[in-house]
């Protein structure tokens, strides 16, 4: 209990500092970010102006009047304050298809890819950990050399492809699953959840099996470390069981790592669920921005390579926060 | 002389690669995959956007080995000229981001100091954002001909190049036979090129090949999602057109992923190969493992 309460104490006076300090380190790249999409807004061929009214072509009081309101007859690096200060606001501008504010659309289609990427990273994860850890039980036999290779194949499959074959058997073939969508059109009632989940199952694989390939692998090798440790041969010698050890020890030690690595693959993920979900139809943020890329829709491209980068740096900030407070060691770096 | 001395490392490494199963079975499809693009015209029945080189959806026969697609196009054909498209983007990119990598990961772990804190903080940007997300913007706005597409590429792959070269080179500037180069009055090119570069080449081949697979990756997902050039037959335009006609031939989707999918597993295992090969340390722990 004594010990419990001086580490709690520990915990409350280190990792404040430690917090701060990732905090401090986030600020440039969010900046980089904000000045990145920048330039590539002022390096687009083009008239700005067309870009964003569209070819329909406009008064020309309207044209001078969104000149000035975006700031376009002033210096470059005041147009740059100018717009970093309006995103700053949380303007995104507003979406010329839609009419309405870029981070209202964008809101408004951030569930369902979230549904999709918890799915996908629960059960990649979980795939992965039984998998890695199947695995280093008897390391370089031929079980762990069989997991390997999938492994190996498992990330060089194309989710785009893996979608596109699942939808073959389990749809067209089999008639199993539905193949795109969220929902159906009729659904009787009582089984809406049913008919979610049945339709999340397909993208759910898809995603799911590139992270599990990478978790594997991860904590297969963390795992033969892990039971290399003098406190393993410690709780050998105690007789406890292999089941204790494993899981009770080793894995809890192996899995540290894994945290802080599915973090900062969430970008990662993050494209392969855009791509999964133009295979599967899902209508989340990947649909968004494949329809606003036809559309053209300037604002609301902009404005998702804004929120979507500026989620990643925060995932990735609250990750290493996360794994500073479960693993004192870090801090102490 | 010189030649002989490459023919000699040349050998040296087959026989460190060689005994790695799996590396060479790599190797094995990758060299076929090249092969079918090098000679996609001599190999190819019919030229690849040709349509109504026979009915639509027609079944495999001597004439069209994989059957046709939905347009009468030759789905053998339409495979072996996409070898060559997708290869060669991927290729021209991963040159461009490897000459750009590697400049900017030497002069960072060189000289240090603040140009590597603006490097490494650039570099640090590009890796949060979104591969897939990029490509597509970049794309969007400047046009999906095939040089943007191997411009986005590199411009997405030059990071992860930069951030290992810098690596190596700050281990390898620490050595003591640097400091007697130095000594011996050589200057900073010349370390950099002579004495250091030559040690870190090793980690530069890996990652050639591991970003090549991941560059066939981005370039037919961008085809794929339709934002290439739909005038270059590629395998993730040829996935693009088959989306809806799973029902009629379903080869017109397997043919190219498969493809995709052997070209990437390929170049992963080579590079596995060529890492354990090449990394001394690696290959310490692999000799001395039951295989």
């Amino acid at each position: 209990m004594r010990l419990r309460e001086f580490r709690f104490a520990a915990l409350l006076t280190m990792r404040v500092p430690y917090a701060l300090n990732r905090l401090l380190q986030a600020i440039p790249i969010t900046l980089g970010i904000l000045i990145f999409s920048f330039i590539l807004i002022k390096l687009a061929p083009g008239d700005p102006i067309t870009m964003f009214v569209g070819d329909g072509g406009a008064s020309p009081e309207y044209v001078a009047e969104l000149t000035r309101r975006l700031g376009l007859d002033r210096p470059i690096h005041e147009q740059l304050t100018l717009y970093l200060w309006r995103l700053l606001q949380g303007d995104l501008g507003t979406s010329i298809h839609q009419g309405s504010s870029v981070l209202s659309v964008i809101m408004a289609r951030a569930q369902p890819t979230i549904v999709l990427m918890a799915c996908g990273i629960t059960s990649g994860v979980i795939a992965g950990v039984l998998l890695g850890v199947y695995a280093s039980a008897r390391p370089y036999s031929r079980r762990d050399n069989v997991i390997i290779v999938a492994s190996l194949v498992l990330y060089s499959l194309p989710g785009f492809w893996l979608g596109q074959m699942l939808i073959l058997v389990f749809s067209v073939k089999l008639g199993m699953l539905p193949a795109a969508g969220m929902s159906s059109f009729v659904v009787g009632a009582g089984a809406q959840w049913l008919d979610y989940a049945t339709h999340l199952v397909l993208p759910t694989i898809t995603l799911g099996a590139g992270l599990a390939a990478f978790v594997m692998r991860f904590v297969r090798t963390s795992m033969i470390e892990a039971l290399g440790q003098d406190y393993i041969l410690t709780a050998r010698s105690k007789g406890l069981s292999d089941l204790v050890i494993f899981y009770k020890h080793a894995l809890r030690n192996a899995l540290l790592p894994v945290v802080t690595y599915v973090g900062l693959r969430v970008g990662h993920i993050l494209s392969g669920a855009v791509v999964i979900e133009s295979v599967f139809g899902w209508p989340g943020l990947g649909r968004l921005l494949i329809d606003s890329l036809f559309a053209r829709d300037y604002p609301l491209i902009m404005g998702m390579f804004i929120v979507v980068s500026f989620s990643v740096v925060l995932v990735n900030l609250a990750v290493d926060i996360l794994y500073s407070y479960i693993d004192p060691r870090i801090r102490a770096q | 002389m010189k030649d002989w001395h490459f023919l000699r490392q040349a050998h040296s490494l087959w026989e460190r690669f060689s005994p790695n199963r799996l590396g060479v079975f790599g190797l094995v499809i990758l060299l076929f995959y090249v092969l079918i693009a090098l000679f996609a015209n001599v190999l190819a029945i019919y030229p690849p956007l040709m349509t109504g080189s026979g009915p639509s959806f027609a079944g495999l026969s001597a004439a069209h080995p994989f059957g046709t697609d939905n347009l009468g196009r030759d789905i053998f054909s339409e495979t072996l000229y996409g070898a060559r498209a997708t290869l060669v983007v991927s290729f021209l990119a991963v040159v461009a981001s490897t000459v750009v990598g590697l400049g900017f990961g030497a002069i960072a772990g060189y000289f240090g100091g603040w140009v590597d804190e603006a490097l490494m903080r650039i570099t640090e940007v590009f890796l949060v954002i979104p591969a897939i997300f990029l490509a597509l913007v970049f794309v969007s706005i400047f046009g999906g001909s095939a040089w943007n597409v191997v411009g986005v590429i590199a411009l997405l792959s030059w990071p992860q190049m930069a951030r290992l070269v810098r690596a190596e080179f700050l281990v390898i500037k620490e050595q003591t036979y640097i400091d007697a180069a130095r000594t011996s009055g050589a200057g900073n090119l010349h370390v950099i090129f002579r004495e250091i570069l030559p040690n870190a080449i090793s980690t530069v081949i890996v990652n050639v090949s591991l970003t090549q697979a991941s560059a066939i990756l981005i370039e037919s997902s961008l085809s794929f999602l339709g934002f290439g050039d739909p005038a270059v037959v590629s395998w993730g335009l040829m996935l693009h057109n088959a989306q809806k006609y799973f029902n009629q031939n379903w080869l017109m989707a397997f043919i190219p992923g498969l493809s995709i999918f052997l070209t990437v597993l390929a170049l992963n295992l080579v590079g596995e190969g060529l890492a354990e090969a090449l990394n001394p340390r690696r290959n310490v722990r692999a000799a001395s493992l039951p295989r």
